[in-house]
């Protein structure tokens, strides 16, 4: 392992200053649980650390105005233990109790998880359900964009060397925040301060629209404690009777370079009356059109794709039996 | 043995309060003023010559002490149990990639590491001898030069060709199974430094600290008794630390620099440079009467030896021994190659060769019975070896042998019982099935027959009247220092708070043979009861003398000796202790040997065959199947086992459960992969063991008592037995669940699931 030079920042005006003076050459440094195992490996290009896990104002979860916002250094432990996430996003609650163990639960943040931008990152698929928004912030620039526009590839993102995440958040009423944003016409919300954006936000029709809302987040690894995916799916409905959905975000991870949308099923969902195991097999087989696997040591291609379909089809076959009420 | 104060009752370990409290310095814990840190630089290439070594820069680098090559070993530049045909260093060719080319030692570990990269090795890339069937063929090229196959074991009996015409069933396979890593929780390390006597010192966990120290001295030319092997404590071996490791290479940089020199292998270099359990491709073709009798088992056994011998040779002997499982049968071929190849290297693993051949026999047994329409049981029942039956490879059973019984308890349990109502799972989740899975196996205990066997104990007195017994034999986790002290305490009819047990120094314990082979308990158990004996008349004559009584007048009781119905009339072990100082100047001191009893027969060309002492165990695995993802979850886990008795029911119950689940991850998940002599999965994010949430919730822990007469307390050992027959039981319930066969091991979620979906398209 080389030799590094480590910088703690104490406050997030610290860590900023830091950030712009040593740009592309100082990697941020959160839970470490990621960055640990590549410094020992030497995969590393910078040359120095930036530890931000003392910066108190990107911990915590909280609500304001319509939303749930989970700061970058939450760690895994802290979400699954959250009231506010256990009511507002189970999903993603789902999906961090199965990563790592306790113990990487306790170091881990969802910060890192979804800045170190694996496909495999289980938070990331369930942050795409939930339809999250990401904050990206430097010195000089505040930007807001959707969970989804962050990923470029396996470890790569948008995020500019100066900047930090500073915050993750979604609606509590699961109603997309770039649709909200209509209100604001001819405006593009991602030009718009986030401040301004989010300052004002439209009351929505209250829990109601919530109670009706299901899903599920299911991964499959190489063994059942402490696996990394080899296919993930999370999946966030809007039920509306009848086996009907006004609403439908799936997504998968580990099955493309990035984590993906399943849009096609989605429309499948909105579109029929779900109302059998067959009609569940036949959607779900429409996941085959959504990813484009590789092997590697943990999975091959094949198997990789049928479990896109696999899962998402397990996944919805239990809501299905169970009423379409999500499984405790 | 109900009237025993500790051997069958349940001990506390006697190491436990240190290990619990992290107090027990293990060899990476260890740190020596003026201390050096040792590095070695592997290969590059799994198959090459090397043209040229140039360490010269190296040497340079400030606060490098000493590089060593080839050039540098002084005595044999070869180690290896049975064949020492692994350099310690290498001198003109490389056969894997974890081949020791060089190595430094450094006053700092960051030092040493970059003085690898400062030397320059040219090597010429030789083309890669990888699949063990091809490097069978004539034209295949040559990992040694006497050629690919190190050994060719073969053993007929009967007329197996005129049988397999004649089977009323055939059943015919082809199996595979993986390579396993032992994956002990302490990697190979240690210290090496010459003592103020001049002698050298080796302080690296190991199994046998005394053929250590004999390897250490061929390498190094130098008179063994001037090498001291401290092999204890260790954090775990299952067979990975039974051959030498990195020994040679501390001891030849503490040699050379005069320094204490240390190395601590990480998890990656560990994995990749040393032993494994060896994968084997076995061919089987097994013929039954319909009424179930085998009567012919014809095997092919390709054992993937990698690049060095080790005990690769007793393994596949071992194999071949093990081949048609604990089964009467009259014909046999079974014909078995160890093969060398670049993948690595491969040497003892826990089971030694029965894992393997466990996996095929007992998938066929299942096969076979549900063909013939039998019950499993029973179809095992009606084959399975009694007293005076001949085994497989022709040897006349003499000792203790509990096939029968571990079935008729693993019949009785709970899990085999209600199997039918177990197969139910969760209606609403149809995509889930459950099966219940059986396997029986047995292991040899011992080294067999050829290499002479034996235990060694030496007991001394202690001052306090307690008593110290050294056994050469290594705790090192299966809790054997426990058992010693059980036998000594009772034997001595002391306290087991005062025993103090000495394992694994060569120069303070007796050479006791081998930690494998499930062997521990029963030889050094053994000697440590003779030299307690020993100890007892000792003991007595000095309190005649004392009390000037006859010696049959006396008899022991707790803590002394006493006159025989005046039991206030005695005399304390400590006053004994006492009177030894006062009167000889010296405390008393006795040695127990142990020499094994071994087969009748010799068979040819097979070093080690027969055993004649065997370990008996039935496993039981109750599954859920996933048939959407292929995902196997092992919910129960159930084994009759007959060691003999019962010596310590915690450690009993430990080895079960701890064999079970190793067991369940060479069945289900453990596999190193080689590609192109590359190792793919060098860590524990990638090669994959169970953890807590894959074991079962229960295993159940079956004892079964059938006393071997041999042993100490009647003990024989279960250390591998435990896990042999773990990986078919769970397959077998696989098959019950879902209908499909696995032939190859590990049966990873993927290959679940594209065996279902292979047969659902057939
Ligand atoms: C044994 C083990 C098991 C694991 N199991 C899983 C699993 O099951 N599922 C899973 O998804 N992951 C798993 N992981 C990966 C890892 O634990 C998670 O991704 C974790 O959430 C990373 O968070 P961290 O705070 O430790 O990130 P770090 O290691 O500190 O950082 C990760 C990356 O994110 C960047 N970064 C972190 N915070 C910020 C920020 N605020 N702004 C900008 N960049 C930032 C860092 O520069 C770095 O590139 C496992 C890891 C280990 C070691």
């Amino acid at each position: 392992m080389k030799e590094l030079e480590y910088f703690v920042a104490s406050d997030l005006h610290d860590a900023f200053s830091v950030l712009t003076y040593k740009n592309e050459t100082i990697r941020v440094f959160a839970g470490g649980t990621d960055l640990v195992v590549r410094l020992k490996q030497d995969m590393v290009r910078e040359d120095s650390l930036l530890d931000i896990s003392r910066v108190k104002e990107l911990s915590g979860i909280y609500e304001s105005e319509g939303f749930i916002h989970v700061l970058p250094l939450t760690t895994h432990t802290e979400i699954v233990e959250s009231d506010l996430i256990k009511r507002y996003a189970p999903i993603l609650r789902d999906a961090c109790l199965t990563i790592g163990s306790p113990q990487i639960r306790n170091k881990g943040t969802i910060g890192g998880n979804v800045a170190n931008a694996s496909p495999a990152g289980d938070s990331i698929p369930a942050l795409f359900a939930h339809e999250a928004m990401l904050k990206l912030e430097s010195v000089s620039r505040k930007r807001v964009i959707s969970v989804e526009d962050f990923f470029v590839g396996p470890g790569k993102t948008t995020r500019k060397p100066d900047e930090l995440l500073t915050d993750i958040f979604f609606s509590k009423f699961k109603n997309n925040p770039l649709e909200k944003s209509a209100d604001y016409k001819g405006l593009n919300p991602l030009e718009k301060s986030a401040d301004l954006l989010f300052s004002n936000p439209r009351s929505l029709s209250g829990d109601s629209r919530r109670l009706n809302d299901t899903g599920f987040f299911k991964k499959v690894g190489q063994r059942k404690g402490t696996t990394i995916s080899v296919v993930n799916v999370a999946v966030n409905l809007r039920y509306m009777g009848d086996n009907r959905f006004s609403k439908a975000v799936v997504s998968f991870g580990a099955v493309a370079p990035t984590v993906v949308r399943g849009r096609l099923v989605e429309k499948a969902i909105i579109d029929s009356e779900v109302d059998s195991p067959e009609k569940i097999l036949y959607i779900s087989r429409l996941a085959f059109r959504e990813v484009s696997p590789i092997d590697d040591i943990r999975g091959t291609l094949e198997y990789r794709r049928d479990m896109s379909i696999n899962l998402l089809y397990e996944g919805l076959l239990e809501l299905f039996n169970n009423g379409w009420r999500r499984l405790q | 043995m109900n009237n025993m104060k500790y051997v069958g009752k349940e001990t506390p370990r006697i190491d436990a309060l240190p290990k619990a409290t992290g107090t027990i310095k293990y060899m990476s814990d260890l740190v020596f003023p003026e201390m050096l840190y040792a590095r070695i630089l592997r290969s590059k290439y799994p198959h090459a010559k090397i043209l040229k070594i140039d360490s010269s820069k190296a040497k340079a680098l400030p606060g490098v002490v000493a590089v060593v090559t080839h050039e540098d070993v002084p005595g044999v530049n070869g180690f290896g149990i049975v064949v020492p045909d692994m350099p310690v260093l290498c001198k003109d060719k490389v056969r894997y990639i974890g081949d020791t080319v060089a190595a430094v030692a450094a006053e700092s570990e960051e030092i040493a590491e970059r003085a690898l990269s400062l030397i320059d090795v040219e090597y010429e890339p030789l083309p890669l001898v990888e699949d063990p069937e091809k490097a069978l063929l004539e034209n295949s090229p040559k990992v040694h030069e006497n050629g690919n196959i190190h050994l060719h074991t073969e053993i007929k009996r009967g007329d197996p060709s005129e049988a397999l015409k004649k089977a009323d069933l055939l059943v015919e396979h082809t199996f595979y199974t993986g390579r396993q890593e032992h994956a002990f929780l302490e990697t190979e390390g240690g210290v090496a430094f010459i003592g103020a006597d001049g002698n050298l010192n080796v302080y690296a966990g190991s199994q046998y600290p005394q053929r250590d120290q004999l390897q250490l001295a061929r390498c190094l030319s130098i008179n063994p008794r001037k090498i001291r092997v401290v092999s204890y404590p260790v954090g775990g071996a299952f067979g990975g630390k039974d051959e030498l490791t990195i020994q040679p290479i501390i001891g030849l940089l503490a040699l050379k620099t005069k320094r204490p020199v240390k190395i601590t292998l990480s998890r990656e270099e560990s994995i990749i440079s040393y032993w494994k359990r060896h994968p084997y491709i076995l061919k089987y073709k097994v013929g039954f009467k319909k009424d179930g009798t085998l009567v012919v088992v014809d095997a092919t056994l390709i054992e993937d030896k990698g690049a060095y011998s080790s005990l690769g040779g007793p393994v596949l002997n071992l194999a071949v021994e093990h081949a048609c499982g604990p089964y009467r049968v009259d014909n046999v071929h079974i014909d078995g190659y160890a093969v060398f190849t670049n993948n690595g290297v491969a040497g003892a693993c826990r089971g030694f060769g029965a894992p393997q051949t466990s996996f095929a026999i007992e998938t066929i047994f299942d096969i076979a019975a549900e063909k013939l329409g039998i019950d499993p049981i029973a179809l095992r029942k009606k084959n399975a070896l009694r007293n005076g039956d001949l085994t497989p490879i022709g040897n006349k059973l003499t000792t203790s042998i509990g096939t029968i019984k571990v079935l008729e308890s693993i019949e009785k349990s709970a899990l085999w019982k209600n199997r039918n109502k177990l197969k139910l799972a969760d209606p609403k989740k149809q995509w889930l099935k459950r099966g219940v899975g059986i396997a029986l196996t047995y292991q040899g205990t011992g080294l067999g027959v050829g290499l002479p066997d034996y235990g060694g104990a030496i007991l001394s007195m202690d001052e306090d009247g307690g008593f110290t017994v050294g056994v050469g034999t290594v705790d090192y986790g299966q809790g054997i220092g426990t058992s010693y002290a059980q036998f000594v305490a009772e034997t001595m009819h002391c306290p087991i708070e005062k025993i103090k047990v000495i394992l694994g120094d060569s120069l303070l314990s007796a050479d006791s043979g081998p930690t494998s082979a499930s062997r521990g308990v029963y030889t050094g158990g053994k000697a440590s009861v003779i030299a307690a004996s020993k100890m007892k008349e000792e003991l007595l004559s000095k309190a005649s003398r004392v009390m000037s009584l006859p010696c049959e007048s006396l008899e022991f009781g707790n803590e002394c000796l006493l006159e025989k119905n005046k039991p206030n009339h005695y005399i304390s072990f400590k006053s004994l202790a006492d009177k030894f100082i006062e009167e000889e100047n010296k405390l008393p001191m006795t040695e127990g040997y142990f020499l094994v009893p071994t087969a009748e027969i010799k068979i040819e060309k097979a070093e080690g065959l027969p055993h004649h002492i065997f370990a008996f165990s039935a496993h039981l695995a109750y599954v859920e199947v996933n048939t959407l993802t292929g995902e196997v979850r092992v919910i129960e886990g159930a084994e009759a086992v007959d060691g003999g008795v019962v010596v310590n029911r915690q450690g009993y119950e430990a080895q079960v459960e701890g064999g079970f689940v190793m067991g369940m991850g060479y069945g289900l998940m453990e596999d190193l992969i080689i590609k192109n002599g590359i190792v793919k999965n060098p860590n524990f994010s990638t090669y994959i063991i169970p953890s807590i949430k894959d074991a079962p919730y229960n295993i159940e822990t079956i004892p079964v008592v059938n006393p071997e007469d041999t042993g100490p307390f009647c003990a024989k050992g279960i250390a591998e037995t435990v896990m042999v027959a773990t990986a078919p039981a769970i397959t077998n319930a696989i098959h019950d669940a879902v209908g499909v066969r696995l032939f190859k091991i590990p049966a990873t979620p993927e290959a679940v699931y594209m065996a279902m979906k292979r047969k659902a398209i057939d």
